[in-house]
């Protein structure tokens, strides 16, 4: 295994709160995926996500201060490489990260929830939306007419949990505790859908940090304290990392700055946040983005 | 009837788009009714049973494991829509825009995602890190040459067991030669191809013998080295053993010749009984050793020249043993090649003469403190190697004992080795022949033997011819240099 004393470090450029607790951890670390921008790397008490720049800050993201025109297999990173930290400087392949480097990225503070103000940001979106919904993943559920065909499998198979909560969550939210259908529903949109993040589990990070966005954090943490226990069974390890940070209200900087517009009625910059948004991934950005809608048309009605 | 099957790997993640595009690829296949690429979480297992599409691996897998399903007409159909899944899979990914066009792996996973039909690595890193280098190596799939020394036996004990459970070569740790397929890897020579496999504990060995084969009309199918200590107790002979049930298995190989030092005693007995279990013939050079009661299948050679010669199915030189005459001095070897020097203490003993060394082969004396008799060192060994390169890649290392020996009025012969082939100097005679040019009118004889064939980078033939110029007795062989030097040294010639 490489000495990383041997090789000149890259600095990071921004690296996310949870990143930077996961990555003062010493010990072996372990490339568990690769992909175009970014590669995911398992460490002692977590997993990070280092990428390349421009590939936006997050809880377990670390920006790394790249020229733009590398790619992974310069520098000896692919999946199953093995590799070693010792709390300032992560080796892995050819790459050597001072992981001490860098501004540390925390969630924006949200604006208060304010019914009418979110119905009117809940409106734009969807207005945007509908022309462009995907076929994939689980946003046509939430964001199209009721009329909308069930395109795929992944579709049908998630369609009765997603209409069981948009139904059932106004109660739960008047009630202020979680009743046994929601929670049914939720669960069974864990793991559902076929890539790396599944699209329910990006459906429920994006309804959990609706519920942090309307100060309900003891909704979301019942429901996180419901689904923390099986997602080792239930969902891929990345994912269940990003619905960890989730449930501690934390989300990528693009999401956040969706719903802070949102929460303000929807601002002249609405269009451009909801885009950067839709880039996210092939369909993970849009399963956010409706589990965003789903919770906060739920409060809006609850408050209604 | 149509055919469900499902594969499964093991923390494999892709993203969705790229799992839609190979199950779209595999899904255009004809006779492919469905295929389905998730993670093989619950929801997603339930997804794909509803679909008709889960087996058994299946519903085994776990969410962070990638299951492949697929529904064809027929198995036949089946077998080739797995095949193109794997292959969609585990293609290596592109270099990125603007990444650089000369880039090559630093890292044995990137050297396999860019090479994927590799099947061996040579790993050559510092002792301490071998072993490590060596497991990723296997647990990829390759069969492995350490080159690097300095590996704990125990170490190597581990490395070899695994490979044996994986079905994989481990040739080494201190594993200097091998010829694979006709490619010649760390030291080695360019010799023809042919039926002839060497299985050998030894570099230098496994040089001669592979040299002395194909500069006598035959070829190699392959040599494999196995490391220095792998007939050794704690090692039990395990990659020894599997060689020979590689070379049995391949249909290129017609004879086997086996080349080492002396084996530990058991664990000659359980390679002499893998041998007598073959189909083939074999040749059995222990160097310095009796190889014991062969098996009938397998002939003993004394000397590395008579193993090639046997190989061969040509008669042996007799031992041109010359006695009578007054001796005019003693013999001084000085080796690159550690077993060259072993199979030169093998000559001169049985020559009837008392040989000292500094590598003695068994029974043989060790160096005495005052350089008095016949010695032959081995300028390879540790000992003299340390902060040192190696004598066959620096002949200058070699200067010192050379002018010492030239110098020594009872030295009646100075017997050295010229080592060609990959790894080795690029004019290891043109250095020896600038050296000697430099010595007294009277002196002692000079002879050599020179390892190499044309095809080498050095050119036998011209090596030889820079030798001959400078006035040295070049002999066809180490055995027969040395058999010449015993004859100046004792009166003969």
């Amino acid at each position: 295994m490489s000495d990383p004393r041997q090789r000149q470090p890259v600095a990071m450029a921004v690296c996310g709160a949870i990143a930077r607790e996961v990555l003062a951890e010493a010990g072996e670390v372990r490339v568990i995926a690769a992909f175009e921008r970014s590669v995911y790397v398992a460490c002692p008490h977590g997993i990070v996500c280092l990428g390349m720049p421009g590939i936006g800050a997050g809880p377990i993201n670390a920006e790394l201060d790249l020229p733009q025109s590398r790619a992974w297999t310069d520098l000896g990173v692919m999946p199953d490489e093995e590799g070693r930290s010792d709390g300032r400087l992560l080796g892995v392949g050819d790459l050597l990260v001072d992981i001490a480097s860098g501004k540390t990225w925390h969630p924006p503070a949200m604006p208060p929830f304010v019914a009418t103000d979110a119905a009117r940001g809940l409106h734009r979106v969807r207005e945007l939306a509908a022309p462009r919904l995907p076929d994939d993943g689980l946003a046509a559920l939430i964001l199209a007419g009721d009329e909308h065909p069930l395109r795929s499998a992944v579709h049908k198979a998630a369609a009765g949990s997603v209409s069981a909560l948009r139904q059932t969550l106004p109660a739960v939210l008047r009630q202020d505790s979680w009743i046994a259908p929601a929670l049914r529903s939720a669960i069974l949109l864990v793991g559902l859908g076929p890539g790396f993040t599944p699209a329910g589990d990006d459906l429920l990070g994006g309804l959990m940090l609706a519920l942090s966005a309307a100060d309900r954090t003891g909704l979301r943490d019942a429901l996180w304290n419901t689904l923390a226990p099986e997602l080792d069974d239930l969902t891929t390890p990345p994912s269940a990392m990003h619905l960890s940070a989730a449930a501690d209200g934390m989300a990528s900087a693009s999401l956040h700055a969706l719903l802070n517009d949102m929460l303000a009625g929807g601002t002249p910059a609405l269009a451009d946040r909801f885009d950067a948004v839709a880039r996210i991934g092939h369909t993970s950005g849009w399963d956010a983005m409706a589990g965003l809608v789903l919770g906060l048309e739920a409060l809006t009605a609850a408050t209604n | 009837m149509s055919v469900v099957v499902n594969e499964v790997r093991r923390g494999a993640y892709f993203d969705s788009v790229a799992l839609m595009r190979i199950a779209q690829s595999v899904k255009a296949i004809p006779g492919v009714g469905e295929c389905g690429l998730m993670m093989g979480t619950p929801a997603n297992r339930r997804i794909l049973d509803e679909a008709g599409v889960l087996a058994a691996e299946g519903k085994a897998a776990g969410p962070g494991d990638l299951v492949i399903a697929i529904r064809a007409r027929d198995e036949g159909v089946a077998r080739i829509a797995v095949a193109e899944a794997r292959k969609l899979i585990d293609r290596p990914r592109a270099a990125g825009q603007g990444g650089p066009v000369d880039w090559t792996p630093r890292s044995i996973a990137t050297a396999v995602a860019r090479f994927p039909a590799a099947n061996l690595a040579l790993v050559s890193v510092p002792g301490a890190f071998a072993a490590a280098e060596a497991r990723k190596a296997m647990r990829l799939g390759l069969n492995v040459m350490v080159f690097s020394d300095n590996v704990p036996v125990e170490d190597e004990v581990a490395l070899k067991r695994e490979a044996r459970e994986a079905g994989l070569l481990m040739m080494g740790p201190d594993c200097g030669t091998a010829i694979i397929g006709g490619v010649p890897l760390a030291f080695a020579n360019v010799v023809a191809r042919g039926d002839v496999g060497i299985v050998g504990a030894s570099g230098t060995g496994i040089q001669e013998v592979s040299c002395l084969i194909s500069n006598g009309g035959g070829g190699i199918s392959h040599a494999i080295g196995t490391g220095g200590r792998d007939l050794k107790a704690p090692v039990g002979g395990i990659t020894t053993l599997m060689a020979i049930d590689l070379l049995d298995a391949d249909p290129s190989t017609r004879h086997v010749v086996l080349v080492s030092k002396p084996p530990d005693a058991a664990v000659a007995s359980a390679v002499l009984e893998r041998v007598a279990r073959s189909p083939k013939r074999f040749t059995i050079c222990f160097l310095g050793g009796s190889a014991g009661n062969l098996p009938a299948n397998a002939l003993r050679a004394p000397t590395l020249e008579a193993a090639a010669l046997r190989a061969l199915g040509r008669p042996e030189t007799p031992a041109a043993f010359f006695s009578g005459g007054p001796a005019r001095g003693c013999i001084r070897g000085l080796f690159a090649g550690g077993t060259l020097c072993a199979e030169a203490q093998v000559v001169l003993r049985e020559a009837g003469l008392d040989v000292a060394s500094n590598a003695p082969v068994a029974g043989g004396a060790p160096l005495p403190s005052g350089a008095a008799g016949h010695t032959l060192v081995d300028l390879g060994d540790d000992a003299y190697t340390v902060g040192r390169p190696h004598p066959m890649i620096e002949p200058a290392v070699r200067d010192k004992a050379l002018d010492e020996a030239l110098a020594d009025r009872s030295c009646a012969v100075v017997l050295l080795d010229c080592v060609l082939g990959y790894g080795s100097h690029a004019d290891p005679a043109g250095h020896l022949a600038a050296r000697l040019a430099q010595r007294a009118t009277q002196g002692p004889v000079v002879v050599a033997s020179v390892t190499g064939t044309e095809a080498d980078p050095q050119r036998l033939s011209s090596q030889v011819k820079k030798l001959s110029v400078a006035g040295v007795r070049v002999a066809p062989s180490n055995a027969a240099a040395a058999r010449l030097a015993v004859a100046i040294a004792t009166g003969a010639v």
